[in-house]
């Protein structure tokens, strides 16, 4: 493990307060960004990405609260910013691309004044050279003709351009790690190449880390050096994006992996049997137990704890309980990653 | 609807420089009694021959600049009354423009004042949330509740004699334009309730922006837009709520007219039925109330607008 990594997010736990009981939306998450890495947070809808995003940011919005566990960015612990600092890490050290590109930008203002009121709210830059770095960022994004599209209104954009906006916006103040929350979902697909692309070099250019969450393992095997799968709120299996390709370690990953297209022509697409389950419903133990085709008893006991699986590789089930315990009687690595 | 539209702006704007100079567009002092010609029907008399733009009785524009300039006048022994008078010969003409200016500028004044409290309380309960917001809407609800004409007849009763009876008016509408922000209150909050769990808002929050500067340049547009509707909507409120308290005699006193007030003579038997011109007060508050209420925008109503209110 390298020593310093950017951001290290350990026991992240960010619980929903319903009136049936809080629901823990992000469950005991822990994985790290290095300098300059690309990490991918992939899982289905539902399973706490997204929040994730957003408890780092500490964004999350009532009755959402982030219950528990530390984010230590640059040496800081984010949780314990009081709320005047954290803005100015917002936006500035760790900035966040969203999906809707329309959404997310204000109906009502021209593209050029919201890249600069990042700049103007960090007190960057004063309202002329907010204007030409605007405009220099729009052009660094590969949008043509930037000098006259920074007075366009979003509605007048295209999505692929509103998403290269967004990602100008986000690169505003040269932040240290963006995260990028389904950046190519709402776009089509040979948009979404682009923009990825556009993603990779920004990155190399600017020597950013990226947090690059998706449901989409295409994306991922294109773009990021490490995965973390999440499941049901926990992150079932982290590691590099080759290895876990190549030889997925949980079930869940390897359904996952199974279910992609591309296989051979005329196969019937592979499907993992059930569905999610409810967060505020999860079956005991293992949270995938009940669509897991090797449960065996103790799945359905209590939670697994990480097992380490390979080269800065964990998985959180059982089955690498058997393995290890067969090959390494002391099963050392196990309990202690145990909470 | 496009020319209704129009000529009802183009009724506002009339009045509305009717009302910021009435002694131009009069011909007579709103108090200038001819008690020769009591309840006169509109008309001419002692043969006068109206002329245009001519210097009449002097008056100062405003309460400040002294002037004598009419857009309409007669030279003596000359009368013209073109809308009759009223008991003590009065111009009715000339107190309908006079109370333009008390009933038009105190209703826009009220509803600005309520609008102002609405957006602030609104927006601060909508976008704070918590137990804030619930505090803010159950003392609205409070407000709601209250019989707005009981609360002003028992202030009327509590403030003090000595105060002027427009110092007493001013107080009033003050209590009601306080009154009259929860039911806007409750709009903007439900405006800013929607809008700040819109993706630009937490965009902005991750982009480093602070409360204020969200409020401003994020929800803020979109409330003013609501606001201007909710304006237009409301000053025939607060025209309306002048005349009814003055013409109970709850408002301005005598001599100064006001639209409410010049109702007062309706309530004898005889004016009723035999006086037609005194109903000139009445005509104007239902043509300027249905003319703002045509110019008020509508709120769009595209299925869009459920998730985008520009």
């Amino acid at each position: 493990m390298s020593p310093d990594p950017l951001l290290s997010v350990s026991h992240l736990t960010t619980v929903f307060d319903t009136p049936d009981g809080s629901v823990r939306a992000v469950d005991d998450v822990s994985f790290e960004i290095r300098a300059g890495e690309t990490v991918g947070l992939v899982g289905e809808s539902g399973s706490g990405k997204s929040v994730t995003a957003l408890s780092i940011m500490r964004l999350v919005q009532p009755p959402g609260r982030i219950a528990g566990g530390s984010l230590s960015f640059k040496g800081r612990d984010l949780l314990t910013l009081d709320e005047r600092t954290m803005r100015t890490v917002r936006g500035a050290d760790i900035t966040l691309i969203f999906q809707e590109p329309m959404t997310a930008l204000n109906p009502v203002f021209r593209v050029g004044d919201q890249i600069a009121e990042t700049l103007r709210v960090h007190g960057r830059a004063s309202r002329r050279e907010a204007r030409t770095a605007a405009v220099d960022l729009l052009r660094a994004v590969r949008i043509p003709d930037a000098a006259s599209r920074v007075n366009d209104y979003p509605h007048q954009l295209s999505g692929g351009m509103r998403q290269r906006v967004l990602i100008a916006m986000s690169l505003a103040c040269q932040p240290s790690l963006v995260i990028a929350d389904e950046p190519t979902t709402a776009l089509d697909v040979t948009i979404q190449a682009e923009i990825l692309d556009l993603l990779r070099e920004m990155k190399s250019a600017l020597h950013l880390s990226l947090l690059l969450i998706t449901h989409d393992l295409g994306v991922i095997a294109e773009t990021a050096d490490r995965v973390a799968v999440m499941y049901a709120g926990r992150i079932v299996e982290t590691g590099p994006v080759r290895a876990i390709f190549r030889e997925p370690a949980h079930p869940y990953t390897r359904g996952l992996l199974a279910s992609m297209p591309g296989g051979r022509p005329g196969r019937r697409l592979l499907a993992i049997d059930g569905s999610v389950p409810l967060l505020g419903a999860l079956p005991p133990g293992c949270a995938f137990n009940p669509r897991c085709p090797d449960r065996f008893e103790p799945c359905t006991a209590a939670p697994p704890p990480d097992y380490v699986v390979g080269p800065e590789r964990a998985a959180k089930c059982y089955l690498h309980d058997r393995q290890s315990a067969v090959r390494n009687p002391q099963s050392a690595m196990g309990t202690d990653a145990t909470r | 609807m496009k020319a209704l539209r129009v000529a009802a702006w183009a009724l506002l704007v009339v009045v509305c420089l009717i009302a910021v100079c009435p002694d131009f567009f009069s011909p007579y002092s709103p108090s200038r009694q001819y008690r020769d010609l009591p309840y006169a029907a509109p008309g001419r008399y002692h043969g006068a021959s109206p002329r245009w733009l001519v210097h009449g009785e002097p008056y100062r524009w405003l309460g400040v600049v002294p002037t004598s300039l009419r857009l309409v006048a007669v030279p003596e022994p000359g009368r013209i009354f073109l809308l009759g008078t009223d008991e003590f010969g009065r111009d009715w003409y000339s107190r309908l423009c006079h109370g333009a200016s008390v009933s038009l500028l105190l209703a826009p004044a009220a509803a600005l004042l309520s609008l102002l409290f609405a957006v602030a309380i609104g927006g601060w309960a909508g976008y704070q949330g918590g137990w804030i917001d619930v505090l803010v809407m159950r003392a609205s609800e409070v407000f709601i509740v209250l019989p707005w004409f009981y609360v002003v007849v028992a202030l009327r009763a509590a403030l003090p004699l000595t105060l002027g009876s427009t110092a007493t008016l001013f107080t009033v509408f003050a209590l009601l334009a306080t009154l009259g922000c929860a039911t806007p209150a409750r709009l903007f909050r439900g405006l800013v309730l929607s809008l700040k769990t819109g993706e630009f808002v937490i965009a902005a929050r991750a982009a480093g922006a602070g409360g204020p500067h969200i409020f401003r340049c994020h929800l803020l547009p979109f409330l003013l837009q609501a606001a201007w509707t909710q304006f237009l909507v409301s000053v025939p409120a607060y025209i309306v709520t002048e005349v009814t308290l003055s013409f109970l005699g709850l408002g301005v006193a005598e001599p100064t007219p006001t639209w409410g007030g010049m109702l007062v003579p309706l309530q004898q038997y005889v004016v009723l039925t035999s006086y037609p011109w005194m109903f000139a007060p009445a005509v104007a508050v239902v043509v300027v109330c249905m003319a703002l209420q045509i110019v008020a925008p509508p709120f769009r109503q595209s299925p869009d607008a459920v998730t985008m209110p520009v």
